[in-house]
């Protein structure tokens, strides 16, 4: 209990200094925030620059005579309260925006995770058995091969081969926009329609990175006196392999797992920008492009907030699991 | 003496290093007999655990056999294929290696290993039998079945641990029980209670039991029959009764009276002088003869064999002749 009490007080500094991190580093950046938003205007409007700025300011709430302290005092109160931010080209909260982009994004990084997990589990126990055999090579070889090929790569050849020479996945979107979401059989079939291309271009990669991670651990394993003695116990093989040697090389990469959630709350941009799947990838994507400095620090801190969140349950899951990290 | 029940013929075992081969068990000759308890005694790395290692074919990854025979019951263990070792393992055989503390598997409950262990010998006992057995054989080595059972190993102390294998290892009613340092990392109190376990399974059970030890003293509280252990050699086997009261070779003799002089609280105990020697450079001949007081120049130059006295302990040592003149048996 101390030990979780210690970790919480922990991370909530550094969920203080990172958000405030990610203030001062957004608005620090050159450029003028509100510079999108009068582009925009002044073309709409053909009107000049320096007017539209001004228009712009004035929409986005900016005073520019505010110090930056104080705006940084009302972003954290706001923070705080849970309001995010302001997306000045959607004309919205950034909590709406989250709240109709996370589930898609959550779909697709739960899905991934999860098939990437058991298949990338089983073939590196698998290799593991067979070290130093063929078929190890061969498996050790391609994964470290895929392993380092960006999701981004495999988005755009899985977008051209499925939706534009084979035509079996849709071009773009979460479901079509004449259909109502609902929880009819066709409308399921659609989502998941819309969210392979996503979850293959992200899971290949990962299942390489799960197999060598459980490659590696293996071999530790095999070494822990309680392998032996099952041996010796006469224990079968098939027994060891599944409930001796599996179980606890998967030990550490659970800790891993939470990990990996985290970062692919925000990791995917790329990915969702090119099969114009609207998860939260999509639009920190569209923030960057648009100069949307609000929806760009809300999405922002609510990645790394993720991160630091899914860290921090990490190691809480690996004190469960794992006795001996709570002695040290 | 008693038919043997397992008899070990010029056994030599051996481990690869970067320096070389490490000669841990040499030239080993043994015979135990049925329903015996033998102490395999020496100091730390003279051997021991390599020569049990050897005789139920559970050497390390780097450890091999050079050559030599095991035979139970009539048949060469060293020669059997993996699944016929493995049946024999736990249902006739049972080892509890050294160092017992990490043997039990951290992600599953006592009474899963009990469960494996029954499954992996296809023996047809429901679920709710292997529990029954299992409670029984922990109410036997005084550990609490209801809580233990459903415990995962970390929740154990090293002496519950210790005691759970000791469990586990008796589940099928093995012919030969072999324990390796079961009382050694234990206070004082669970050494004594797990000696006094062990006098009691001897007691009520067909059972032949090996264990090493570096305690002699608990070796002469349990054993019927004493094997020293001395640079990988057998260099003394005997009634314990008679290795204490009339030890044979120097080495020996040297380890009775250093335990001796403790006892009777003597000003200076007689330790032996002097290294343990190199496994892996071994000296030439008699490997204690670098801290031998009566060492000769044959000593130096060649390995005395095991041989059978006219009381009928066995000693390898050349101040010794054979009963009738005859090497070993
Ligand atoms: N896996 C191994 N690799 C190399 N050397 C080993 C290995 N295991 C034991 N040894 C060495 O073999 C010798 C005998 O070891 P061991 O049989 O464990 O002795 P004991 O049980 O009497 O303490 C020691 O010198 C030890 O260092
Ligand atoms: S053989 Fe020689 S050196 Fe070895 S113990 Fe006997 S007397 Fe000593
Ligand atoms: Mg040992």
């Amino acid at each position: 209990m101390k030990f979780i009490l210690n970790r919480l007080i922990y991370l909530l500094f550094v969920l203080f200094i990172a958000i405030s991190g990610i203030f001062f580093l957004i608005n620090k950046m050159p450029g003028d925030p509100a510079y999108g938003l009068a582009v925009s205007i002044s073309q709409q409007r053909n009107m000049d620059i320096n007017k539209a700025l001004e228009i712009a300011h004035q929409m986005m709430g900016i005073d520019t005579g505010e110090p930056l302290f104080i705006r940084y005092v009302k972003f954290l109160n706001q923070f705080i309260r849970g309001n995010i931010g302001y997306s000045t080209y959607y004309q919205t909260t950034v909590n709406e925006i989250v709240a109709k982009s996370l589930p898609w994004t959550l779909l697709v990084v739960f899905i991934s995770i999860l098939i990437s997990f058991i298949i990338g589990v089983y073939l590196g126990a698998f290799s593991a058995q067979k070290r130093g055999r063929a078929v190890d090579i061969s498996i050790s070889f391609v994964s470290s091969i895929i392993q380092a090929i960006p999701p981004f790569v495999l988005a755009v050849l899985i977008l051209f081969v499925g939706a534009i020479k084979l035509r079996i996945i849709p071009l773009g979107g979460a479901y079509p926009v004449d259909m109502e979401p609902s929880l009819s059989m066709d409308f399921i079939i659609s989502v998941i329609k819309h969210a392979i291309g996503p979850i293959v271009a992200i899971s290949i990669p990962q299942i390489a990175v799960w197999t060598l991670a459980m490659r590696g651990n293996t071999p530790q394993i095999m070494e822990e006196d309680y392998i032996r003695f099952a041996m010796i116990r006469g224990v079968k093989d098939s027994t060891i392999a599944r409930k001796y040697i599996r179980n606890n090389a998967i030990l550490p990469l659970v800790a891993s797992l939470a990990i990996a959630f985290g970062y692919m709350l925000g990791g995917n941009t790329l990915v969702e920008s090119i099969f114009n799947y609207p998860g939260i990838g999509f639009y920190f994507g569209k923030a960057i492009a648009l100069r949307d400095y609000g929806l760009l620090t809300g999405l922002f801190s609510l990645i790394v907030v993720g991160v630091i969140i899914a860290t921090f349950l990490a190691e809480i899951i690996y004190s469960l699991i794992d006795p001996r990290v709570k002695v040290k | 003496m008693m038919k043997a029940l397992l008899k070990v013929e010029n056994l030599s075992a051996h481990y690869i290093v970067k320096e070389g081969t490490i000669k841990a068990a040499n030239n080993i000759n043994l015979e135990i007999a049925e329903n015996s308890v033998t102490a395999v005694v020496g100091e730390s790395a003279s051997g021991k655990s390599t020569l049990i290692e050897a005789i139920t074919m559970s050497l390390p990854p780097n450890g091999r056999i050079s050559s030599g025979k095991v035979f139970y019951k009539d048949n060469d263990i060293l020669k059997s294929d993996y699944e016929h070792l493995r049946k024999i393992r736990w249902t006739e055989i049972a080892y509890v290696p050294q160092a017992a503390q990490q043997s039990l598997n951290p992600t599953m409950k006592v009474i899963d290993h009990f469960v494996d262990t029954v499954k992996s010998h296809n023996i047809k006992w429901s679920n709710h039998e292997i529990r029954e057995r299992a409670s029984e054989l922990l109410k036997l080595v005084r550990l609490e079945p209801g809580t233990v059972l459903d415990s995962f190993p970390n929740q154990l102390s090293g002496g519950m641990k210790q005691r759970v294998l000791i469990a586990l290892a008796l589940l099928f009613d093995p012919k030969i029980l072999i324990l390796d340092e079961p009382t050694s990392a234990l206070d004082v109190i669970t050494q004594a209670h797990i000696v006094k376990l062990l006098k009691e399974i001897k007691k009520n059970r067909d059972i032949t039991i090996i264990f090493i030890t570096h305690d002699i003293a608990i070796a002469a509280e349990l054993a019927d029959y004493i094997v020293v252990i001395y640079g990988g050699h057998v260099i003394e086997k005997a009634d314990t009764i008679k290795i204490f009261k009339e030890p044979k070779h120097p080495y020996t003799k040297g380890l009775i009276n250093s335990i001796m002089s403790i006892l009777s609280k003597d000003d200076e105990p007689k330790g032996i002088k002097g290294d343990p020697p190199s496994l892996l450079n071994p000296p030439p001949g008699c490997k204690f003869h670098p801290r031998c007081q009566f060492a000769s120049e044959i000593c130096k130059k060649e390995v005395p064999d095991l041989i059978k006295l006219d009381d009928s302990s066995k000693v390898a040592c050349f101040l010794y002749k054979s009963a009738g003149g005859d090497v070993d048996e």
